[in-house]
């Protein structure tokens, strides 16, 4: 979504003035402001195209006006080739009506992508760019990073084990239909280049991957496309400290019109383990998130046939945090494998894998200076493989 | 037509076959103390550093303190008495 450049002024410029203020909690009365938020400067260099700088500001709004009302949104300001883009990354406004239940509403990041949710800000992502499927970067998104709606959410405990729960209505995805056309651009906010590149749009022969394209959904925006609004929730379990695993799924009807019958599930599972593990002398951290969209066939072309998807990625990050050289332990060493496989008969249809191995220096709690190597591999429906390396950068700051 | 092969999907299993014995073996050495008896400090380890770095209590002020966790209990899913134990102590320590 676009905005004139004086509404970024404005909030930057509200931004700005919150954080040169005092340094405290701004309050009036028993309301309580604070800006938090992160930024980035980015390089991406491949192996066949010109390389580029991006950067990424990201202001995070605060309000807690009572014990039980409470008001948080994420604005982001990102450059692109020749203007800076401002959106709406997420608004909610929260009522905390028990120990075990929150209540928002507004535009929230989707609770069953755990990713978005939790860990997209670049001090928190431990490689410069987001993995494939879950976010729209370098391929199709598989699942929401936003929604419009309402969410309860909440955490009740099971003796030594937690169980964590989310549910929400929200206005849900619509289908993209082309005709011809095949250059939509992409209408999430997240689902552009992570890095600062410019929107991306769903040509192929542009060289990009599908988002878009005919059969892809899109989410997010402010208005449904159709009667049926999405469900969805997410269950986790915490069986020992540090460790959590959960299961989302979400349903919604995706088209409109003669198509308004076609509908989508989406089916996610998650894996989060961090923990001190002295005998490797490190802290280790192992993160996963898969995801299965499947989506009705119409009855006629273009949308008739299996338009079933599946994506994410498993990452192990080590730290070696018992060494006895300060610039060691401030060394982190990540690996991660992503990848996207697409309908066979879809508009695009190329399966994506990516293999990327990265060195962080943590110079603080949070911020860190990241560099990564990648190797992605792109099979065509013909079944030929190109393989392609890029080399990234990355210097990130939480505030 | 684009051509299915098992290589595919090994990618995927050779993750799975990595991670889950890492899972685990770390997870069987984590303790067992009930959720309702663990201190703030414990918690604001465990909730706080499963996401990201722990940021230092002395980062902020018991405010500022106030707001940021309330912030983290809607988008971590801590229950009310995490809450309070894990503000208790950054207000504490700060």
């Amino acid at each position: 979504m676009r905005h004139r450049a004086w509404i970024g002024g404005v909030v930057l410029a509200l931004a700005l003035s919150a954080l040169v203020g005092t340094g405290r909690a701004q309050t009036a009365g028993r309301h309580e402001f604070v800006v938090a938020g992160f930024a980035s400067a980015s390089a991406v260099n491949p192996a066949d195209e010109p390389s580029s700088f991006g950067a990424t500001f990201n202001p995070i709004f605060l309000w807690r006006i009572d014990e039980r009302l409470f008001f948080e949104s994420e604005v982001e300001f990102e450059l692109e080739a020749d203007a800076t883009e401002v959106g709406l990354e997420y608004a909610q406004i929260w009522y905390t009506a028990a120990d075990w239940l929150s209540l928002g509403a507004g535009r929230l990041l989707n609770p069953n992508n755990v990713f978005m949710e939790r860990l997209h800000p670049s001090w928190i992502n431990r490689l410069p760019d987001m993995p494939m499927g879950l976010t729209g970067h370098a391929a199709v998104a598989l699942i929401a990073s936003t929604q419009v709606g309402v969410q309860a959410r909440g955490a009740f405990d099971v003796g030594s084990a937690q169980v964590t729960w989310s549910a929400f209505v929200a206005n849900g995805p619509s289908i993209h239909i082309d005709e011809g056309d095949s250059t939509a651009v992409v209408p999430d906010r997240f689902a552009r280049d992570a890095l600062g590149g410019p929107a991306r749009t769903a040509s192929a022969e542009e060289g990009h991957h599908g988002a878009g394209a005919t059969g892809t959904l899109s989410w997010g925006g402010a208005e449904d496309n159709n009667g049926d609004k999405a469900v969805g929730g997410r269950l986790a379990v915490l069986p020992v400290a540090g460790l959590e695993l959960g299961y989302g799924v979400e349903t919604a009807k995706v088209g409109s019109g003669d198509l308004a019958d076609l509908r989508e599930v989406t089916q996610s599972v998650d894996l989060a383990l961090s923990r001190d593990v002295r005998p490797l002398g490190g802290h280790l951290d192992v993160r996963g998130q898969w995801v299965w969209l499947s989506i009705d066939a119409a009855d006629v072309p273009p949308l008739d046939y299996a338009n079933d998807s599946n994506g994410g990625y498993v990452q192990l990050a080590y730290r070696p945090t018992h060494a006895p050289s300060q610039a060691l332990r401030n060394l982190e060493i990540v690996g991660r494998y992503d990848r996207i496989d697409l309908p066979d008969s879809a508009e695009v249809n190329e399966d994506q894998w990516r293999v990327t191995g990265g060195l962080d220096y943590w110079l603080s709690s949070s911020t860190v200076l990241k560099a990564a190597f990648e190797r992605q591999t792109t099979r065509h429906a013909d079944g030929d493989e190109v393989s392609e390396n890029r080399w990234l950068a990355q210097f990130a700051m939480g505030f | 037509m684009k051509r299915h092969t098992a290589g595919r999907f090994l990618g995927a299993a050779l993750a799975l076959v990595v991670l889950v014995p890492v899972v685990l073996v770390v997870a069987s050495g984590c303790a067992s103390t009930p959720i309702a008896q663990r201190p703030g400090a414990q918690l604001w380890g465990e909730n706080c550093g499963r996401c990201h770095n722990v940021r230092p209590p002395e980062t902020l002020d018991d405010a500022q303190w106030a707001v940021v966790v309330r912030h983290m209990r809607t988008r971590a899913n801590l229950s009310g008495d995490e809450e309070r134990k894990i503000l208790e102590f950054l207000q504490a320590s700060n």
